[in-house]
């Protein structure tokens, strides 16, 4: 019932979802300061306020159409949904709000450990990053994958760092 | 002209850039699932790093080269690396099965860099009068360009006309995040210093390109790639009677990819299997058509490639995008420092020689490179996916951060890339989004600019002839088809969500996009 739902209600579910969006934006546009108004021009709301119009008309046309999939899937079998992607992408999603978190918001021992030795911090995470990775996407062989890893960590950090001098979080 | 381009190329950084971007482009070319606006979008922090003739050059080596990369894949691989290659494999597999892989590879090389050669001719001898006329426009004539090259992307990019537009009226709100440009009043800042600048670009670029790539490839269960190359290659330079017999498919094909890629939206992969079905149906003898014919890869290959000249026509004489892939390079182009526009062409002629030479440069260099180093890309073709995703998405890291060495950056790229495939997820096209924040200041700029003129006059759109006339056009081109199917009852409106539009392949919603992630040309 859930999958059905999800497969014949997501053009309706977005459409509410966005109106939901544009009844916060106008909220927050409306309260913008007036200031420095030109003569002749509209002023600093008077796009947003537009767009978000748009998109609430837009945004009533998909649930309409939405709720007409519904009454005609209604009865038949909905399409398999993969049952892994949205715990795949949520895991890798995490993994990479993870790599962020450990690049710049770390406290405690890792924090420490990216004082004291930055750039084998960094060289160390990726490379656990890239392990972590190829372990999640069913590499199981160790040693070679953490030497890929490795080799992989250290031509991406040394071509950015030393030769493109770009540097890394 | 002619001095100035040259000298533009003979400074050693410009040919290195180029030869690095081509190099780049065929190998991303080459991998199927992965796209040349990826590509594009993430070496966008490097090309910032260099100066800007070689940055430009590195850009449009991919550009070139990406196209040409893809009929690797398809035909050694029967997947093509690019949407823009999928007409490539109906002949180039068949071919390849037989045993004369390299013969196939060798006319595609060859088509495609005469397809590119081709539409670049076209740019150099159209684009400097097409600007002349545009640099014309007052602010009305250029907003209601603006708003047609916004649409067209919108109406034709999904299977739905309701989801382009609702992507595009994204694009749009979130371009005007940060500080009103006529008032300086901050707007849907959430009082975060950062966003008072505005969404960065390239973090919006590379989240929306390179994230839901990644995301898409790891949706799937098998993300290694089926099949390693098996084929043989034996002779990989076409010879004389392929080439006689293949020649007037590539004229007719580049002629095709070229006209298509001056139309704003349209795209390689339509231009490919349109070139196809053209040359198909002109031929005497059309029986060998699909089994390894030299023709059909011909006309997909040079009708691939045409596009790149062809779709920088409107890009450099009008500022607006002819694809998904110029798109990409518009905001490149801005980073630079340049605005794509007529003005380009009064303000920086050494920039428009430069892009000429660099894409007439991109082009041989394709056809050495492809040539002399084909079988390292067989060899790229083998690297299992598992190892190039977790690359793409520290290279995706590393890039949103490097540009202003902004960790709010990371967190832009990183909501943009979420956003992006939630959107392909369900149907919404990404490139409007990108669109609508590329070309959003102008369109904002040149309506509120065009008011002030007429003192706050609505009428002043609709009572001067070319706004006018580019009002009908915009209404006609993108709701006339809407409206029309509507007008007749058509049920393939009720049966796709909100007003239909035909998909185009490669985009979301149309065969072949799944597994290709965002959608591309390229």
């Amino acid at each position: 019932m859930m999958r059905w739902w999800r497969r014949t209600n997501s053009d309706l579910t977005i459409g509410i979802g966005l109106l939901a969006l544009c009844a916060v934006t106008t909220r927050i546009v409306l309260a913008l300061p007036v200031t420095g108004v030109i003569a002749g021009a509209p002023g600093a709301r008077f796009f947003p306020l537009l767009l978000v119009a748009i998109i609430a008309g837009l945004a009533l046309v998909l649930c309409a159409s939405g709720a007409r999939r519904v009454i005609a899937a209604r009865g038949s079998e909905a399409a398999a949904i993969d049952q892994n992607l949205v715990s795949r992408v949520a895991i890798t999603v995490a993994a990479m709000l993870g790599y962020v978190y450990l690049m710049t918001g770390a406290r405690g021992w890792l924090r420490s450990a990216g004082v004291f030795v930055p750039r084998g911090y960094a060289f160390t995470v990726l490379t656990a990053v890239f392990l972590s990775i190829f372990f999640y996407l069913g590499d199981r062989r160790a040693g070679r994958s953490i030497i890929l890893a490795s080799a992989i960590a250290l031509t991406l950090y040394v071509g950015f760092v030393a030769i493109l001098n770009v540097r890394f979080p | 002209m002619l001095t100035t381009v040259l000298q533009q190329l003979l400074v050693g950084d410009v040919l290195l850039a180029t030869l690095a971007g081509v190099v780049v482009g065929l190998i991303i070319g080459a991998m199927p699932g992965l796209n040349v606006t990826m590509a594009i979008a993430l070496m966008i922090p490097i090309s910032l790093a260099l100066p800007t003739g070689p940055g430009i050059a590195l850009l449009l080596g991919i550009f070139v080269a990406g196209m040409t990369g893809g009929a690797f894949s398809a035909i050694l691989l029967n997947i093509p690396g690019t949407p823009a290659s999928a007409a490539t494999l109906i002949d180039g597999y068949p071919l390849a099965q037989r045993g004369d892989a390299g013969r196939a590879l060798g006319v595609a090389v060859a088509s495609s860099s005469y397809g590119g050669a081709v539409s670049l001719v076209v740019l150099v001898l159209v684009a400097p009068q097409l600007a002349s006329v545009a640099g014309r426009f007052g602010p009305p004539e250029v907003f209601a360009l603006v708003l047609l090259g916004v649409l067209i992307i919108a109406g034709v990019s999904a299977e739905s006309l309701t989801k382009g537009l609702i992507a595009t009226a994204v694009g749009l709100l979130v371009m005007t995040v940060g500080l009103d440009p006529l008032t300086g009043t901050p707007r849907l800042t959430f009082g975060i210093v950062e966003l008072q600048r505005g969404v960065s670009l390239i973090p919006a670029m590379i989240g929306l390109f390179a994230i839901p790539q990644v995301l898409n490839e790891l949706s799937f269960r098998k993300v290694e790639i089926g099949a390693a190359v098996q084929a043989k290659l034996g002779r990989m330079l076409p010879s004389r009677k392929d080439i006689r017999k293949a020649f007037p498919a590539m004229n007719r094909s580049a002629a095709i990819g070229t006209a298509l890629g001056i139309v704003p939206g349209t795209n390689g992969a339509v231009a490919a299997f349109m070139a196809y079905e053209v040359s198909r149906r002109v031929a005497k003898d059309s029986s060998e058509f699909g089994k390894g014919d030299v023709r059909g890869i011909a006309s997909a290959e040079a009708s691939n490639n045409g596009i790149t000249g062809g779709a920088m026509v409107p890009l450099m004489t009008l500022g607006i995008p002819g694809d998904n892939i110029t798109a990409v390079l518009l905001g490149a182009l801005l980073l630079h420092g340049l605005a794509p526009g007529p003005l380009l062409f009064e303000e920086s002629p050494d920039v428009v020689a430069l892009i000429f030479g660099a894409l007439l440069v991109a082009n041989l260099f394709t056809v050495l490179v492809s040539f002399l180093g084909i079988k390292a890309f067989v060899k790229v073709l083998n690297v299992p996916k598992h190892i190039l995703l977790p690359v793409i998405l520290v290279l995706s890291v590393a890039g949103a951060f490097a540009v202003r060495g902004s960790v709010f950056d990371v967190w832009i790229m990183t909501a943009f890339g979420v956003l992006g495939f939630l959107m392909t997820r369900y149907g919404f096209p990404i490139i409007p989004v990108l669109i609508g924040i590329v070309l959003g200041p102008a369109l904002e700029g040149n309506f509120r600019r065009s008011l002030v003129i007429a003192r706050g006059d609505y009428t002043v759109f609709i009572t001067r002839p070319i706004s006018l006339t580019l009002l009908i056009t915009t209404v006609i081109v993108v709701f006339g088809p809407a409206l029309w199917r509507w007008a007749r009852r058509d049920p393939r409106i009720t049966a796709t969500s909100g007003l239909g539009a035909p998909a185009l392949p490669g985009a979301p919603g149309a065969p072949g996009a799944r597994g290709s992630g965002p959608e591309s040309s390229g």
